[in-house]
């Protein structure tokens, strides 16, 4: 096979479907599962359409279709890890919850894992309940993660959401509400001010509302908890856990003048240059109160306050922090570490998800899988810059995030083209010499090369290639 | 009749009920967008803004917010205020330490300036009142001028001191202008007026350096003169006064002044621009070639260099006879970039007169005149000069030549209609964006293409960054309805595309290579 060929198969086998290829943690998808899930899940969207009663039917319908089709859409876009091995512990782990808690039908519910990164679990009300690997692989121990389970088990035996739905649309539809908007309708003057403080007065309410659920939650999810063989107390530590659960896992991993900085290639301060419009960040009291209404949590330490009492004396000395497979448990957490790198990417967020690889790189320089990812994100990045597609994969900097995403957001903004292809370049090549070298790595290689017009080392590479992979 | 006249009002109103739909706060709120545009600083776009009219209050007053994103698209902050519903938001601009928004108010022909902090506070507001003759001149200024987003027209930031705005007037026959500086650190204004004699005068400013504001001003006896004198004006930025007055003469060289840059740290600027040798007439004759001054703020001119079409730019370039680069026609400069290595770099793009056939045609039918002329942009130039401002490259950037005609076309010569043709952005360059300290900058332009692979817009780049000068090329036609783009901030640029089955805007922001 020519040169030429072979080069063809390597650059077109390099995609973010195999980007962890054999070697890395593996989470082969079900698609009869999935087909199984949707299946009841359509079978409850008819079942709760049908049910809906009352004179605002049709817009309790709209709502409930949008949640269908929402909840649809997360098996089309590939973001449940439906992997045998990964959903049988969790319904391992829900078993554990619903076989000493009656109150719920085991078929009931539907409990998945979510690839996002993000690190949240929800309940949509009808039953299915999606765990985010981003939040399971910060936890603890198995106690942690039942206590997350029951919180959201809660939520759906409490009919938050579907109560939340009724109010809404019982409040914006009602009689009362529609004359108060046609009286505003009519007005010529000051029109808009009135409708930004009707829609405020409801907004408050509404999060009022939902912090009330919120605690109603947390409450019943001890009620729950105390039942089974889990570690109460675990609840707490959880709590305090997702107090910090902003910050990523690894974040304390990420030294960008150190990870791009090469013998070679040194790092540029300029890529690091912050020339943006800021203002003073000063709110006053009247808007932070403002801020403080609008959350839709209590703070993590006021719902530790509230259910310290109640833990402590529901504590069992017989209890466990694990209780179902710790080992399991320890693997799952640590092969989510790569899965949510791989989701990043896959769902089209390359910043994300070389960050979130430069920050657990810092944590284990030695990982392989780790530095190809981060590598092979940075040929991405190169070849949508030239293409003028990277805004479509990146995020920009913005004042929700953390400052060290900022920062490599910024980075990446700084960066012209053919720094990019040498960042990539220095990146991988640093680790040519090691004796792990694997072919995802090599492929990464040869194309960064090429991007960089190595074309000499390219060819060495692809001589390499073809010796040990083909 | 009767009866019929009533089933079928009993039916219109059955139909009314049932057509009732329940109403929604966002279906009833309305807010209108009056305008955006660039937060420009140091030649650099720092943000953006958004002029809404927010809530009408009465009869005479609306509330307004104006909407500051930076230049990642991040809302940085909603001001609210109540004003007359006849204000209109013009430009904006970024100090480093304060931002000025400058209103015109049509209903008190008033012009207003209102300077925000970094905290959305406002600090100071200066007005200055147009009488009924500048007000008339002032808005036909306006509507004539070049709506590029990235290059401000009439108010321009003093690093962290204040702005600049000049405001062409008009007093009784005379056609002038005053010069204003508005503090920003302090409430302090004060007011350059130029003493004219029966002259037709307008001034842009050129750029300014920590002590001098520079204004080129150009002067004709009369409107329709021929005879043009170029002078440079150097005000002093601490007290409004005079700090010199020179005409652009050097020798047996006139200069007509383009551009400026100033030099970082001391106190001297460079100004370019064509150059002609003896009595030529700016406005008529060819010129001479690309005269570069190095000037101090007493208006001495340090040192000189004069890039001759013949000799020097003919090494590079092939010029004729009529000192037109061959294919390129005659050169306007649009942007003069100095580079923190020293060189100095001069963006242009060529322009010729020719005949129009349409207009020739039509006036050969209809036995009536028509444009018999038509000015025609035909490619972009990049100058790069060492620092002893010697030509050390000049590259000619090829795109699909554009039509540009005007009534009057005739009677203008080609450097006229040019100058008429960047007001009216006829011409493709679209902005310069330079990098912090000038170590790079990007400049970008439209073409139309016409090949077997490609038909539609796109945007184009030169680029210069780490010693080299790159293009880039961004085709700009996609699956949305329509694309458009705005400009970024330096080596980027903001695409938007709207799809209208969807009714969404995308915008991103792509860098440019």
């Amino acid at each position: 096979m020519n040169t030429k060929t072979l080069l063809t198969i390597i650059l077109v086998n390099i995609s973010f479907t195999g980007l962890f290829g054999q070697v890395s943690p593996n989470f082969p998808s079900n698609p009869a599962f999935e087909q199984k899930t949707i299946d009841a899940i359509t079978k409850q969207y008819q079942k709760d359409i049908q049910n809906i009663q009352g004179p605002n039917k049709k817009y309790i319908a709209d709502i409930y279709k949008e949640r269908f089709t929402y909840i649809k859409e997360k098996f089309s876009k590939k973001e449940i890890l439906s992997d045998d091995e990964a959903q049988s512990y969790l319904d391992k782990l829900t078993n554990e919850i619903l076989k000493k808690n009656s109150v719920f039908k085991a078929e009931d519910v539907r409990i998945l894992f979510s690839r996002s990164y993000v690190p949240n679990a929800s309940s949509m009300g009808e039953g299915t309940i999606f765990f985010h690997i981003g939040l399971f692989h910060r936890l603890q121990n198995e106690s942690q993660a039942a206590f997350v389970l029951c919180h959201e088990l809660a939520h759906y035996y409490l009919d938050h959401t579907d109560n939340g739905i009724q109010k809404y649309v019982a409040t914006v539809y009602s009689d009362e509400f529609q004359k108060e908007l046609k009286k505003i309708q009519k007005t010529a003057y000051g029109r808009n001010n009135q409708l930004e403080k009707l829609a405020k007065n409801m907004m408050f309410k509404n999060r009022r509302h939902t912090r009330e659920f919120e605690q109603s939650a947390d409450s019943m999810a001890i009620e729950l908890l105390k039942n089974t063989n889990f570690d109460v107390r675990e609840a707490l530590s959880c709590l305090a856990l997702l107090d910090s659960v902003d910050r990523d896992k690894y974040h304390s991993g990420i030294q960008l003048e150190k990870q791009f900085n090469f013998s070679s290639y040194p790092f540029k301060k300029s890529w690091l240059n912050d020339d943006d419009l800021k203002f003073a960040v000063s709110k006053d009291e009247e808007a932070k109160k403002e801020e403080d209404s609008l959350k839709t949590h209590p703070e993590c330490s006021v719902r530790i306050e509230r259910l310290k009492e109640r833990v402590n004396s529901f504590y069992k000395t017989n209890s466990k922090q694990f209780v179902v497979d710790e080992k399991k448990f320890n693997h799952l957490k640590n092969a989510f570490d790569y899965e949510i790198i791989k989701y990043a990417f896959e769902s089209k967020n390359f910043s994300k998800g070389i960050f979130l690889g430069l920050e657990m790189q810092g944590a284990h320089p030695d990982d392989i899988i780790v530095r190809t990812a981060i590598g092979k994100g940075l040929n991405e990045v190169y070849k949508h810059q030239k293409d003028h597609t990277l805004g479509k994969i990146i995020d920009l900097p913005g004042p929700e995030y953390e400052r060290s995403y900022n920062d490599f957001l910024r980075l990446l903004q700084n960066l012209r083209l053919t720094e990019v292809a040498a960042l990539s370049y220095y990146f991988l090549a640093q680790y040519k010499t090691k004796n792990d070298l694997n072919e995802e790595y090599v492929q990464a290689l040869i194309e960064s090369a090429d991007h960089f017009e190595k074309f000499g080392e390219k060819q060495d590479w692809i001589d390499y290639y073809k010796k040990n992979f083909h | 009749m009767k009866s019929l006249l009533l089933i079928t009002t009993s039916l219109f109103c059955l139909q009314q009920a049932n057509a009732q739909e329940k109403l929604s706060i966002d279906k009833v709120y309305k807010m209108s967008l009056r305008n955006a545009g660039t937060i420009i600083a140091d030649e650099q776009i720092k943000g953006y803004y958004y002029f809404f009219m927010s809530d009408k209050i009465d009869k005479r007053t609306n509330e307004y917010t104006l909407q500051i994103v930076d230049a990642n698209l991040n809302k940085l902050k909603d001001i609210k205020f109540q004003d007359s519903k006849k204000i209109v938001l013009l430009e904006s601009s970024f100090n480093g330490s304060s931002m000025v928004f400058m209103f015109y108010d049509d209903g008190e022909n008033l012009l207003d300036y209102r300077i925000y902090n970094l905290e959305g506070k406002q600090t100071y507001t200066y007005s200055k009142v147009l009488d009924k003759r500048s007000e008339a001149y002032f808005k036909q200024a306006v509507s004539q001028r070049d709506d590029e987003e990235s290059e401000n027209q009439n108010i321009f930031d003093i690093t962290n001191k204040g702005f600049v705005s000049i405001t062409q007037l008009r007093e009784n026959k005379k056609y002038t202008y005053d010069v204003n500086f508005y503090s920003s650190d302090k409430k302090r204004t004060w007011t350059y007026n130029p003493i004219e004699d029966g002259k037709f005068t307008t001034a842009q400013y050129l750029g300014a350096n920590d002590s001098i504001a520079l204004i080129e001003v150009l002067s004709r006896d009369k409107m329709m003169s021929k005879e043009m004198e170029s002078t440079i004006l150097g005000i002093n930025l601490s007290n409004g006064r005079k700090a010199f007055e020179i005409r652009t003469q050097d020798g047996k060289n006139q200069l007509y002044p383009m551009n400026i840059s100033t030099l970082k740290g001391g106190n001297s600027f460079l100004v370019i621009g064509p150059y002609f040798e003896g009595n030529d007439r700016v406005m008529q004759d060819k010129s001479d070639g690309i005269g570069i001054w190095e000037m101090n703020n007493q208006g001495k001119i340090l040192r000189s260099k004069y890039n001759s079409w013949a000799k020097d730019m003919s090494k590079h370039l092939k010029i004729d006879q009529k000192g037109r680069v061959a294919d390129l026609g005659y050169v306007f400069f649009h942007s003069l970039q100095q580079t923190e290595d020293g060189k100095l770099f001069a963006i242009g793009e060529g322009y010729r007169k020719t005949a129009n056939a349409a207009g020739i045609a039509m006036t050969i039918l209809t036995q009536s005149y028509s444009n018999v002329t038509k000015l025609v942009v035909t490619d972009m130039l990049l100058l790069e000069l060492n620092s002893q401002f010697e030509l050390s490259n000049a590259t000619i950037y090829e795109k699909n030549n554009n039509n540009f005609s005007i009534p009057g076309a005739d009677f203008a010569n080609a450097h006229t209609l040019a100058l008429v043709a960047k007001a009216y952005g006829a011409f493709d360059y679209s902005y310069t964006q330079a990098g912090k300290n000038h170590a790079s900058f990007t400049t970008t332009y439209t073409d139309y293409e016409r090949s077997k692979d490609y038909k539609g817009l796109t945007l184009n780049s030169i680029s210069y960054y780490d010693g080299k000068v790159t293009k880039d090329k961004i085709n700009l036609k996609s699956s949305a309805k329509w694309v458009s783009f705005l400009p970024a901030k330096q080596g980027s640029v903001l695409i938007m595309e709207y799809f209208k089955k969807d009714k969404r805007l995308d915008m991103h922001m792509e860098k440019l290579n």
